[in-house]
């Protein structure tokens, strides 16, 4: 075999292997004093993509109808085989101002977790103040969440995934026969956050990066949210 | 034969095959050409299968979270105002648009293909008339209604497609110099693609005069807010010209050109046009100045100024930004310059208390004491429930 071959097949097998998630939390157990946590599960982001010959994303609309179904449902098979409680989250009526409210706690989140990741993920970007300590908040607006839902924790997710369309599949096979290059093909990202209520503090955040993975239909996309909570606080 | 001539024949087979198959059979979405889309009719939604659908599925999430955005301008009043040009322009597309009107000082606006319509205060601030706005939102109306960003999407996807096959079959065919022949490859699809889309800027503006004009406002309007634009783009010391070759949009000489002769062609219009602007966006108009002046553009937003100066519009409020314009700047003689303004505003029709206080502090600065007290209690009795009361009265006391 030729070695950029070798190197091909290596990066696909790094892309592959078991190894797609990290995490980073304050504590390796939940606040189990008063009993079973009672943990928001607030609906999750998911956006799906075509990848196109080209190498487009295009968003897919059916494939993300799908997945956002299918990602919520596996969130509560999950949390229920982690013997916590599972609080849906009802939304307020969307003029009301607690709406404005919640709204702005989930902007806040997504902030805080692209900043996480731009600034805990890669450690040439941590912060000297942090002292490498996994140390952020949501601030005690986060409050707002426990009183929508009578719940201990909230959990965030966020996903996107992109699959190759048939013409990249045909490209990719024949480009790597052709000149020995794989094309890359479609990527799974994503988060899980979880905020203590109380303090407001991410006790845990898990990402979520791989080349494989299947969101499209219930059973795979079960086998990416076991993942994505696999190294979740007990 | 050997190993690598088998794999390149197959290589190319396989793509030729692809392509045969007509491009739409590389891709799972259900898609379509780029270059012969039928109008979106009203109440137009594109099928969940189709490639269109994912355009307006993420648009959707860009329009829940434009809805709750802190700098969505809520004023009942401006939104229904807007509502209502888009609906003299677009008539039976009317129920398929919902108007945002957001604080952001640049000038634009965009219709979303899932009818989304996003208008920056910064529109609402440089147009003279209401027919100017409608020249814009006219213009914004074709590109809806011509569905371009879907014929964007397919026609970058079709040229993507074509420049990466292209590259890998160079790549293969042992071309020497092959990633210069690549480069080139991607610069010409790029150029491409560019002229594309001026291409569909010039639609729009065709599309956006007809319906404005039709609509009974000013054509003459259409081409005067580009020349407005223009006026101001050239007090700008910076040069920012955009270059022919890269531009996404015809240069504003083309459009203003163009615009003009259809005007000219067409005529005024027998009954004068709506023009309620100035007085609806009146309760924001000091606040869209102030952020105006934030930019910190200061030939432009001097420009700009003057321009609304000589529009004779609430003059007072304008010069007393102008004033701020000079102050903020600080440089040799601003002080002075800024004074010669607030002192104008505070003659003028529409100024606010603020230009009271700012020629009391210039003048209290420069140790005119007495003449600063006599501003700082008329900027007192102006405005009761100053929220720096406290402090402008240790300045009188001692009178």
């Amino acid at each position: 075999m030729e070695p950029w071959r070798i190197v091909a097949v290596a990066l696909l097998g790094v892309l592959l292997c078991g190894c797609a998630t990290e995490s980073y939390f304050t504590s390796d157990s939940l606040n189990r004093a008063q009993g079973k946590p009672r943990i928001l599960v607030l609906p999750a982001d998911v956006q799906l993509y075509e990848l196109s010959l080209g190498g487009m994303l295009e968003p897919n609309a059916e494939w993300t109808q799908s997945a956002r179904s299918s990602v919520n449902q596996a969130l509560t098979a999950q949390l229920a085989k982690m013997n916590v409680s599972f609080v849906a989250y009802a939304p307020p009526p969307e003029d009301s101002p607690e709406f404005l409210e919640v709204d702005q706690v989930q902007r806040l989140n997504r902030a805080v977790g692209s900043t996480i990741q731009a600034f805990h993920f890669s450690k040439p970007n941590r912060l000297p103040s942090k002292h490498d300590r996994f140390d952020w908040s949501l601030g005690p607006s986060a409050a707002i969440l426990r009183r929508a839902g009578e719940a201990d924790y909230a959990l965030f997710v966020v996903m996107s995934d992109s699959y190759s369309s048939p013409g990249r599949q045909v490209f990719r096979v024949l480009t790597a026969a052709a000149i020995g290059y794989l094309p890359p093909g479609g990527v799974q990202q994503g988060y899980a956050s979880l905020v203590d209520l109380k303090t407001g503090e991410v006790v845990w955040f898990n990402r979520l990066q791989r080349g494989g993975g299947e969101l499209r239909s219930a059973e795979p996309a079960a086998e990416t949210v076991a993942q994505l909570l696999d190294k979740m606080p007990k | 034969m050997s190993r690598a001539d088998l794999s390149r024949r197959a290589f190319t087979a396989g793509l030729c095959g692809c392509g045969l198959m007509g491009l739409g059979a590389c891709t799972a979405h259900q898609t379509g050409s780029a270059y012969d889309l039928a109008d979106a009719t009203p109440g137009y939604r594109p099928d969940p299968k189709t490639d269109e659908a994912g355009i307006w599925q993420s648009l959707d999430k860009v329009e829940a979270e434009m809805r709750t955005a802190g700098n969505r301008v809520r004023d009942k009043a401006i939104n229904d105002y807007m509502t209502d040009i888009l609906c003299r322009l677009a008539s039976s597309y009317c129920p398929d648009l919902r108007t945002y009107v957001l604080r952001i000082p640049s000038f634009n606006a965009g219709m979303y293909p899932n009818g989304m319509t996003a208008i920056n205060t910064g529109l609402l601030l440089r147009a003279r008339s209401e027919s100017q706005v409608a020249a814009v939102l006219g213009h914004e109306f074709g590109h809806f209604r011509r569905r371009h960003s879907l014929a964007r999407m397919r026609d970058m996807r079709v040229k993507s497609d074509i420049v990466t096959v292209l590259s890998v079959g160079v790549a293969a065919a042992g071309v020497p110099g092959a990633g210069g022949i690549n480069n080139s490859l991607m610069l010409g699809a790029n150029a491409t693609v560019l002229a594309f889309s001026r291409e569909h800027e010039r639609e729009a503006d065709s599309i956006g005069f007809e319906v404005m004009a039709a609509a009974g406002y000013d054509p003459f309007e259409a081409g005067a807010i580009w020349k407005r634009l223009m006026d101001i783009e050239e007090a700008s010391e910076e040069d920012n010209r955009p270059d022919v070759f890269t531009s996404t949009h015809p240069l504003p000489e083309e459009r203003e050109e163009t615009l003009r002769k259809k005007a000219e062609a067409l005529g005024r219009p027998a009954l004068a046009a709506p023009n309620r602007l100035h007085e609806i966006i009146a309760p924001i108009r000091g606040l869209m100045l102030a952020d105006e002046v934030n930019l910190g553009t200061f030939k432009r937003s001097e420009k700009l100024f003057d321009l609304l100066i000589a529009d004779g519009f609430n003059i007072g409020e304008v010069l007393y930004h102008k004033g701020e314009l000079y102050r903020r700047r600080n440089r040799e003689g601003d002080e002075a310059l800024a004074l010669g303004f607030y002192h104008q505003a505070v003659e003028a029709r529409g100024a606010p208390p603020e230009a009271l206080r700012q020629v009391g502090m210039v003048r209290w600065r420069r140790g005119d004491r007495e003449a600063a007290r006599e501003y700082l209690r008329r900027y007192l009795n102006a405005k009761p429930d100053a929220f720096d009361r406290d402090m402008i009265q240790s300045y009188l006391k001692g009178a």
